[in-house]
């Protein structure tokens, strides 16, 4: 009967039993639904719990993914099962797994400790910047709300840090939550950690490799990202205001708990130090590069040089041959050794040989003669020139290159550069 | 003395391990990055070809692939670090690049050569 | 079993016991506070669960004495006068802490001072809100500061039991589970605050979390504490119906119905009109509650059981924009809340009667407080949308510097905990496991579910209140022969075995005390005495357990200290 196949799920559930501690292994279930669009994962978990097998454990609370208790890997991404619905998923099957990089307890259940702690070293609580009874008066659509948004709705369900794969390659790196919660802090102008969250977090920001995926996954459609991208960009913008306050003495916060950071002073310093010898080291490179292929060629101090090639009776008279000749060769500061072949066409009339260089005009591989088609051919994206030089065929721009040559006690000498 | 099962956390799983749906359900910005990695060695690669062998057509075609490539996806990268482009459309840059990438290896590919 | 000491133990996590730990905190840093909860830090407890918004006075067109008529209009005058004004007056410095120590930030007006909204019953509009989600902007900050302040948490620690002295009349700790590894714990204390929540989900629709039991309430009855008007349990006449789904009976939040949408019956009718022309759906939760179940019974419900909700002619955009939240929630079921109507139907929501307790939080037992919804008094015979997380976070905050001032007094003599009473307490838990082919707890809870939800329910009367008293003893009785399987690491039945004791407990509560009330009277409706009686119906019902354990019940009028009901009439 085709309806009750619909209505059948096949369901791979991780299973870890802490009393046996072996590596876990998945079970599968067939579960009856009645409705895919009514029915959640946490209702699927709770119906296997229920009917088919009382030790499956699972975390679950409010049911309305405003806890974040519920989170899983579910079909390959991290969801939560109180917001997942049967429907929503193309697979035809489900495959329920426990978040990655938390230690497993039971089962899908994991110990979120880790979590807590990374979060707290993002220094995510309120600190009152000053002492004050009225709630602050902030415009609704001034801009740091509008930067805040509803990044404060975080629910520390631990999808993100679960999705992340640089997570667990860096110990200093305190996750996208905790990062996102900082954001909104340093965004907060009623706050008054923000020198101290910034030289906590700025550090961890440079872990993100900008793979987005904790904005991908994240219920609640938040972009811990764009947080990250926001505080280093905020880092950028400190680093360069023109006058760097000096701490006043009400700035200097008495709070035992949370000593002043006394790098964060050198660290800024240093940012802006760094930013501005990469910016110039920059510039030099670029500009140097570009300026001497600007005026190189004019400055060009290389003289002109008579090169030996052979004697004259090497060459057959109206035939094509093949030289090698070797010179010094000085480019700017790199002094060379060089061998470079040659093609000397011998004619009669000693005015109307021509000496070629052998080097293609399109992209400078050599060419070599064929001697059957009395032509120059190049090998590399078959330009092909006349035995007078011309272009016969491809891509070659101009005819081949010649060399002046003149000849001294029967021998052959070619001027190069 | 009252007996007590020795319980311990099984440690983390691993991105991706033991996940059958993983890979289907790896999202584009982490193969932008993992493509701009993988072009990178690429460009090593080609390059030490491109030396050795002097102008294959192939390897140059490869080569320009994989700087093409190695240079829109960077350039992804430093579009959404100085927040020149939002966050949010992060899909849409990535295909927007990858699509100028194409272009102008086309160009280059038939024009230049 | 492990022993652990403290001066202050709290148990629960949610707003009343979060901002009891930070106001006993720093009132005294050197004070050892232990935090206990049955979920993850922060994650448990219904205030996180909080939609709709705090009541509060911030306007100076406002007053304390307008928001205490309401509240005691509300309640049909039977609060505790006492606690009702502490409440509203408190609620304004708590609410400023908020955001001046915690970091809430409310929704504003566009210049920028705090947004209230109307909700239902108020002659002002004073809930301060954010968005349609007030309760995790609360919760998550104030977590935070936990965190900030490096108070212990103990997560997943179920309590199971006070524990007392020799004589019963002090308590000295609480007799916890860690249900991550099964194992028992006996935490001592000097003062011991419960403020698990309540979270009536003994019933077929439930709002709070499924993870509520009435644990604290149980705790509290069985430790020999006084209740008051335990009969008064509010149903919220907007919960979602999703079949065979774990999220049926969540709230859609009165905002909705203060923003105008209107509620039909199968025939189309705006039957509001019928019960209260003059403030239709926007009148209080008992009267909009008793509406819908009253429609649903004469046969004018909708097929899956409930009524409709339909908000749409607010304009989509209207709807979507102010409550994000609820459209979202609707849209996973495929239900389309800014465009099409919503089947609802009215959810058990919250229990006004509780645990007696003064205005320092504390009740008839020595070193015991309780705030929140563990406590009875404040909302009388109705709760106001918007007052519970008031209450919450204001005796809460009381709570914890009353403990602070208590422990200044009488912390160094610390009572003895009654010898064996944690091991005999243990053995009873742990029962089940003996059982190998005992019966599961899963139908007894359901089957407890129906019964309350039919005998005990919206409407009662005489008949079906003696049976649901009897057929709640025919599940108690079975529950001694539950049986549960598999290691105690993080085992669901057995939990859900605890839950169940705790709810039968909470549900014979009820029951008796609806049974005494002989009028109708907010949320307590008794359709064999339709009417309200302001003769002799301004009277608190208490009950604790006896000796024998047989419930001793007394009445006792009401002090209409600083209110009567007639000085509002006169209005």
């Amino acid at each position: 009967m085709v309806r009750e196949y619909e209505h059948t799920k096949t369901v791979s559930v991780f299973r870890y039993d802490p009393s046996i501690r072996d590596e876990g292994h998945f079970d599968t279930f067939e579960i009856q639904i009645a409705d895919k669009r009514l029915t959640t994962i946490l209702d699927v978990l709770l119906k296997i719990q229920k009917e088919q097998d009382p030790t499956l454990s699972f975390r679950f609370a409010c049911r309305v993914s405003m806890c974040g208790s519920c989170a899983l890997v579910i079909n390959g991404k991290e969801r939560l099962a109180c917001k997942t619905v049967v429907g929503d998923l193309k697979e035809k099957e489900i495959t329920i797994r426990p978040l990655n990089h938390f230690p497993i307890i039971k089962d899908l259940v994991v110990d979120m400790d880790p979590f807590f702690e990374k979060y707290k070293e993002a220094m995510p609580y309120f600190d009152p910047k000053e002492d004050t009874e009225e709630p602050a008066v902030i415009k609704p659509d001034s801009k740091e709300r509008r930067d805040i948004g509803l990044s404060t709705e975080c629910i520390a369900c631990g999808c993100c840090v679960s999705s992340c794969s640089m997570v667990n390659y860096h110990d200093a790196y305190c996750g996208p939550a905790a990062i996102n919660r900082a954001f909104t802090l340093l965004a907060d102008s009623r706050d008054g950690l923000n020198e101290q969250r910034m030289s906590k977090v700025l550090d961890s920001c440079y872990n993100c490799r900008t793979e987005l995926n904790c904005t991908d996954v994240c219920p609640k459609e938040i972009s811990p990202t764009r947080a990250i991208k926001y505080i280093q960009k905020q880092a950028c913008i400190e680093a360069f205001r023109k006058k760097e306050k000096t701490p006043t003495q009400e700035d200097i916060r008495s709070d035992a708990k949370i000593p002043a950071d006394v790098e964060d002073n050198s660290r800024r310093r240093f940012l802006k130090q760094m930013t501005y010898g990469l910016g110039a080291a920059t510039a030099a490179v670029v500009g140097g590069v570009l300026a001497s292929a600007a005026v190189g060629p004019t400055l060009r101090k290389t003289p002109k040089q008579w090169i030996h090639a052979g004697e004259m009776e090497g060459f057959p008279l109206n035939r094509v041959s093949t030289a090698n000749i070797q010179y010094t060769n000085l480019d700017g500061f790199y002094k060379s050794k060089k061998t470079t072949p040659i093609m000397i066409y011998r004619k009669p009339d000693i005015n109307q040989s021509v000496v070629y260089s052998s080097r293609c005009t399109h992209l400078g591989c050599t060419v070599r003669w064929d001697e059957g088609k009395q032509i120059f051919l190049c090998a590399c994206h078959g330009g092909a020139f006349n035995s007078d030089g011309s272009v016969k065929d491809g891509p070659p721009p101009r005819p081949l290159d010649r060399y002046a040559f003149k000849i001294q006690d029967g021998a052959l000498f070619v001027e190069v550069v | 003395m009252e007996q007590r099962t020795i319980l311990e956390h099984r440690k983390p799983l691993q991105w991706g391990e033991q996940d059958p749906n993983r890979l289907k359900n790896t999202p584009v910005g982490m193969w932008a990055w993992l493509w701009q990695r993988i072009s990178a060695l690429a460009i090593i690669f080609f390059l030490a070809l491109h030396l050795t062998l002097t102008y294959k057509p192939i390897i140059q075609f490869l080569l320009l692939m994989s700087v093409t490539f190695h240079a829109v996806l960077g350039l992804r990268v430093i579009l959404l670090d100085f927040n020149i482009i939002n966050v949010k459309y992060q899909k849409a840059l990535i295909a927007g690049l990858g699509a100028t990438g194409i272009l102008m290896i086309a160009i280059i590919w038939t024009g230049i050569y | 079993m492990e022993k652990l000491s403290t001066d202050i133990l709290i148990i629960g996590m949610g707003g009343a016991a979060q901002l009891a730990a930070l106001n006993a905190y720093d009132a005294n840093p050197d004070l050892n506070i232990l935090i206990v909860t049955k979920a993850l830090r922060g994650k448990g407890g219904c205030s996180r669960m909080v939609q709709g918004g705090f009541n509060v006075v911030l306007n100076q067109n406002d007053s304390h004495q307008k928001h205490f008529a309401d509240t005691l209009k509300g309640g049909q005058f039977i609060n505790n006068q006492e606690l009702a004004r502490i409440m509203v007056e408190q609620a304004t410095p708590t609410i400023k802490e908020m955001e001046t120590k915690y970091g809430c930030f409310f929704d504003r007006n566009p210049d920028g001072t705090i947004h209230q909204k109307p909700f239902a019953g108020q002659s002002f509009d004073r809930t301060v809100h954010k968005g349609d989600l007030t309760g995790i902007e609360i919760i998550s900050r104030t977590t935070e500061q936990i965190m900030k302040r490096n108070i212990p948490v103990l997560e997943e620690h179920r309590a199971l039991e006070l524990l007392t002295d020799n004589t019963g009349k002090q308590v000295t700790g609480a007799l916890i589970l860690d249900m991550k590894c099964g194992e028992f714990k006996v935490v001592e204390s000097a003062a011991t605050l419960v403020a698990t929540g309540g979270g009536p989900t003994h019933y077929r629709f439930f709002a709070p979390g499924p993870e509520k039991s009435l644990d604290g309430l149980g705790m509290l009855y069985r430790a020999g504490v006084r209740m008051v008007d335990m009969e008064m349990l509010q149903f919220h006449p907007t919960g979602l119906i999703v079949p065979g789904s774990v999220v049926a009976g969540s709230l859609l939040e009165e905002g909705l119905r203060g923003a105008g949408a209107h509620l039909l019956n199968s025939e189309g009718e705006r039957y509001m009109k019928r019960y209260d022309p003059e403030k239709k759906e926007r009148a209080t939760r008992d009267v909009v509650s008793r509406s819908s179940f009253l429609e649903m019974a004469a046969g004018r419900g909708y097929d899956h059981g409930g009524v409709h909700i339909i908000a749409s002619h607010l304009g989509p955009e209207f709807v979507e924009k102010n409550f994000p939240g609820m459209c979202l929630r609707c849209r996973i079921f495929g239900y389309d809340l800014a465009r099409k109507p919503v089947p609802v139907s009215p959810t058990a929501h919250y229990l006004m009667g509780g645990a007696v307790f003064d205005a320092n939080c504390q009740t008839s037992l020595e070193r015991l407080f309780v705030a929140g919804e563990d406590s009875g008094g404040v909302h009388g015979a109705n709760r106001l949308g918007g007052n519970g997380i008031a209450d919450s976070c204001v005796f809460g905050r009381l709570a914890g510097k009353a403990m602070a001032e208590y422990l200044k007094k009488n912390g160094d003599k610390k009572a003895e905990t009654s010898i064996g009473l944690a091991e005999e307490l243990k053995a009873r838990y742990t029962e089940p496991f003996n059982r190998k082919d005992g019966i599961s707890p899963y139908p007894l809870r359901d089957q407890l579910r129906e019964l309350n939800w039919n005998k005990v329910g919206v409407a009662r009367n005489e008949t079906d209140l003696n049976d649901g008293i009897r057929e709640i003893d025919a599940i108690s009785d079975e529950t001694k022969s539950v049986g549960i399987d598999g290691i105690k690491a993080y085992n669901l039945p057995w939990n859900n075995f605890i839950d169940l004791l705790n709810m039968i407990e909470v549900s014979r509560m009820v029951a008796s005390s609806a049974l005494l009330r002989k009028e109708t009277r907010g949320a307590h409706f008794r359709e064999d005495y339709p009417d309200q009686d302001d003769q002799n119906g301004l009277i608190n019902f208490f009950q604790e357990r006896g000796k024998d354990g047989v419930p001793v019940f007394e009445q006792k009028p009401v002090d209409l200290k600083y209110l009567k009901p007639v000085d509002v009439k006169k209005q």
